[in-house]
């Protein structure tokens, strides 16, 4: 054959390589397409239809990345995420240019004063430095970035010793003090990667000041790596605290309050965030989740949604009352608010009683890290500013404000969402899916999956590969003490000398006409519409 | 050894009260005000009290050594005004002659030297506290550190009467290292020397300069 003859060759072959293999790859997706019964859209528009589920499909990411500006994203926006990662690797929280938030909106601000305290004048205790790693950029161009990580001695923002948040004063051999007002919300081992749990547990080890719950999947020897304060949670599935046959187990219970970093115990009502019984598919209770939780390998776990110990609030008291005299640490109990008159009974016992929980976690219900139904997380329960001053209110109405210390949650990652529920009654501040953030959490919404994409929410071990627990671990702590550096920043605002003295007089609502209201305002509010409910 | 330290409370005079306290010194803090008297001591502090001149000589002569940390600040550049409490140094001065004390060690900065190029006399004067010392019958060091840093402490220096790198670094704990390390060191009396980040082990930078 003569080289015309092989270029005609090759160029048959090449036309049939771009023009017949698309065109037959088409013929076999209008065929299938079109004979297919499920989707209506693509039996009418075989092909074309495939274009709404493809950019349906890449929405989600489209929007987050360019098209929901940067206030707008929920349950976080695109500033508020990186207001997070910010503070992890620069331990740095200064912006240019002002404030984007939107001020016609709606919302809660801090009265600051005339005469704010000067730095020399704050209550705080930095005596001990905390040694830490922290990013350093040294340049920022159009497609590259480059930055180096240095070591830094770090003011902890630590309370003075006299200011220190305690649970369980009067009430416990063993009360629980704290030096910082931010903790880790409940995150269980198993919704978490071990990675992710060994990182948060090393970075608030190495911060201080601050505590970790275990969420109620029991304590981990990665919830132990680094020896921070823990508040172990138990769930009604009574995990790690139970006896084979699901009942709670008092030998169990005294193993762990013996473990000199379980500083406290909380009883999670109603499933807290969840406000459901939890659920663990067999494939994922491994041999190690299992000896964690003292259930059978492979065993689907389905867990009530109440305790099965106690269903009224004298027993739960009594319960609570044995765990504390076995234990000598402060118990406490995580609640959703929902019915106020359920509370108010509760509260009214706990007066009459002289017994009941060493601190109540208020949570928002805004549901965090594990998997729950869309209608739980959505509809039910109050967002934790409506709760939180009700809570708090209906406590010193009863005259028991003294003995129960609140600690709220529910989307309080920046250090001013934290003083306004400070100011609105909480005590203690918890954080869950903000710490997520730190250890490198993007938002891609499938923490229920298995397959989260940074390593965090997931057990898969290729998966955790990307996340590096001896670089996560700084951020985690730069975050925490970025969060109570900018604590005192803001109380030396509203002139007080630390974060723990700020009151309902420290904020106000402002509505979206400009005109603003006192926080009790709320309370009239609730009472008003608990009163509609009675009639 | 018996010393005092003034302008305690400031960044690198938590460092120098620890180290102070980690070389078995006893310390006498002195500090702006009320509030930072319970860190000082926490720090290691045997007694820390609020600045006030009155009440300061019985104190002063009690004492061994006198480390005064100025407002001298490395990172104001040229055109920079004066930051430094001339009168409070002036005093602290002559109250230190009057009490018979000898070791007199003052931390200073690298850019403290600027004003004697500076024709406008703008920043003038940020070394006169520099100068006041020397002219006193004391045993001093002025000790000019580099730029501070939060890094943590090396533990080595470079020590020089003029050190050319002008932006040269020193970690907040080294720069109180040195500090206290000085007290003693024969080698450095009645001299002004700079440090900053280096090879050399402290202790032995201070002994053979």
């Amino acid at each position: 054959m003569s080289l015309t003859d092989y270029l005609v060759i090759a160029l048959f072959v090449f036309i049939s390589l771009v023009i017949f293999v698309p065109v037959i790859l088409l013929i076999y997706w209008y065929v299938k397409d079109d004979r297919q019964k499920q989707h209506s859209i693509l039996r009418n528009f075989p092909v074309i239809g495939k274009v709404r589920y493809f950019a349906e499909n890449v929405g989600p990411e489209l929007r987050q990345y360019l098209f929901n500006n940067d206030t707008e994203g929920k349950p976080f926006s695109r500033k508020e995420y990186q207001d997070v990662v910010k503070a992890g690797k620069y331990k740095e929280r200064l912006i240019g240019f002002g404030s984007i938030r939107d001020f016609d909106e709606e919302g809660f601000y801090i009265r600051n004063t005339l005469f704010p305290k000067l730095v020399d004048e704050m209550k705080v205790d930095n005596t001990r430095k905390i040694n830490t790693r922290v990013y350093k950029v040294d340049g920022d161009n159009l497609f590259s970035r480059k930055e180096h990580s240095e070591e830094k001695l770090a003011d902890p923002y630590y309370l003075r010793d006299e200011d220190a948040v305690v649970l369980g004063e009067k009430s416990c051999r063993q009360p629980f003090r704290v030096k910082g007002l931010v903790g880790q919300s409940a995150m269980s081992y198993g919704s978490l990667g071990e990675k992710a749990i060994t990182a948060l547990s090393k970075g608030l080890g190495l911060a201080g000041g601050t505590w970790m719950n275990t969420g109620e999947g029991g304590l981990s020897q990665y919830h132990l790596a680094g020896s921070p304060d823990i508040i172990m949670q138990i769930g009604p599935d009574m995990f790690g605290v139970r006896k084979a046959n699901g009942e709670f187990s008092w030998e169990e219970f005294k193993k762990k309050s013996e473990i000199p970093e379980v500083k406290a115990f909380e009883l999670k009502l109603a499933q807290g965030a969840k406000t459901r019984g939890g659920h663990v598919e067999g494939e994922k209770v491994t041999e190690e989740i299992a000896s964690i939780r003292l259930v059978e390998v492979g065993k689907t776990i389905n867990s009530p949604n109440r305790f099965y110990e106690f269903d009224n609030v004298p027993s739960m008291f009594e319960f609570i009352e044995e765990l504390r005299s076995v234990g000598g640490k402060p118990v406490g109990m995580k609640i959703v608010v929902g019915d106020l008159d359920a509370l108010e009974n509760m509260i009214s016992y706990m007066n009459e009683s002289g017994k009941g929980p060493d601190f109540i976690t208020v949570d928002g219900g805004e549901g965090g890290t594990g998997a729950t139904y869309q209608e739980l997380a959505d509809s039910v329960g109050l967002p934790i500013q409506s709760a939180l001053t009700v809570v708090d209110e209906m406590l010193r109405e009863y005259g028991v404000r003294d003995r129960v210390k609140i600690i709220a949650s529910g989307k309080l990652i920046t250090p001013d969402k934290i003083a306004i529920a400070l100011a609105m009654g909480a005590d203690l501040v918890n954080i869950a899916r903000g710490f997520m953030i730190s250890v490198g959490c993007i938002m891609a919404g499938v923490c229920h999956t298995n397959h989260c994409p940074a390593g965090v929410a997931t057990t898969d071990k290729k998966l955790q590969d990307g996340l590096i627990v001896e670089e996560k671990h700084y951020r985690v702590c730069n975050y925490v003490i970025s969060l109570r550096e900018g604590l005192y920043n803001l109380a030396a605002a509203a002139g007080i000398d630390n974060p723990t003295q700020f009151e309902r007089k420290h904020i106000v609502h402002k509505d979206k006409f400009g005109r603003v209201s006192p926080i009790e305002d709320i309370l009239h509010a609730a009472k008003r519409a608990q009163l509609q409910k009675e009639n | 050894m018996k010393v005092i330290v003034i302008g305690a409370n400031g960044d690198v005079g938590e460092h120098v009260i620890r180290k102070l306290a980690e070389k078995k010194h006893e310390t006498l803090a002195v500090a702006a005000n009320e509030n930072q008297i319970e860190d000082l001591v926490k720090l290691g502090a045997a007694q820390a009290i609020v600045y006030d001149e009155e009440k300061l000589i019985p104190y002063l002569q009690a004492s061994d050594a006198v480390i005064y940390l100025t407002g001298v600040n490395p990172k104001k550049h040229t055109g920079k005004t004066v930051m430094v409490d001339h009168q409070s140094i002036s005093d602290i001065i002559q109250l230190a002659q009057k009490s018979g004390v000898r070791r007199f060690v003052m931390m200073s900065a690298v850019k403290a030297e600027e004003s004697e190029t500076d024709p406008s006399r703008k920043i003038a004067a940020k070394d006169l506290p520099e100068d006041m010392l020397k002219a006193a019958n004391l045993v001093y060091t002025v000790i000019r550190i580099g730029q501070l840093t939060d890094n943590p402490g090396n533990g080595t220096i470079t020590l020089a009467e003029k050190i050319h790198d002008r932006e040269a670094e020193i970690p907040r704990e080294d720069a109180a290292e040195v500090l206290a390390e000085s007290l003693d060191k024969e080698a450095i009396f009645h001299s002004t020397i700079e440090a900053a980040s280096g090879d050399t082990p402290i202790s032995e930078a201070l002994s053979q300069f």
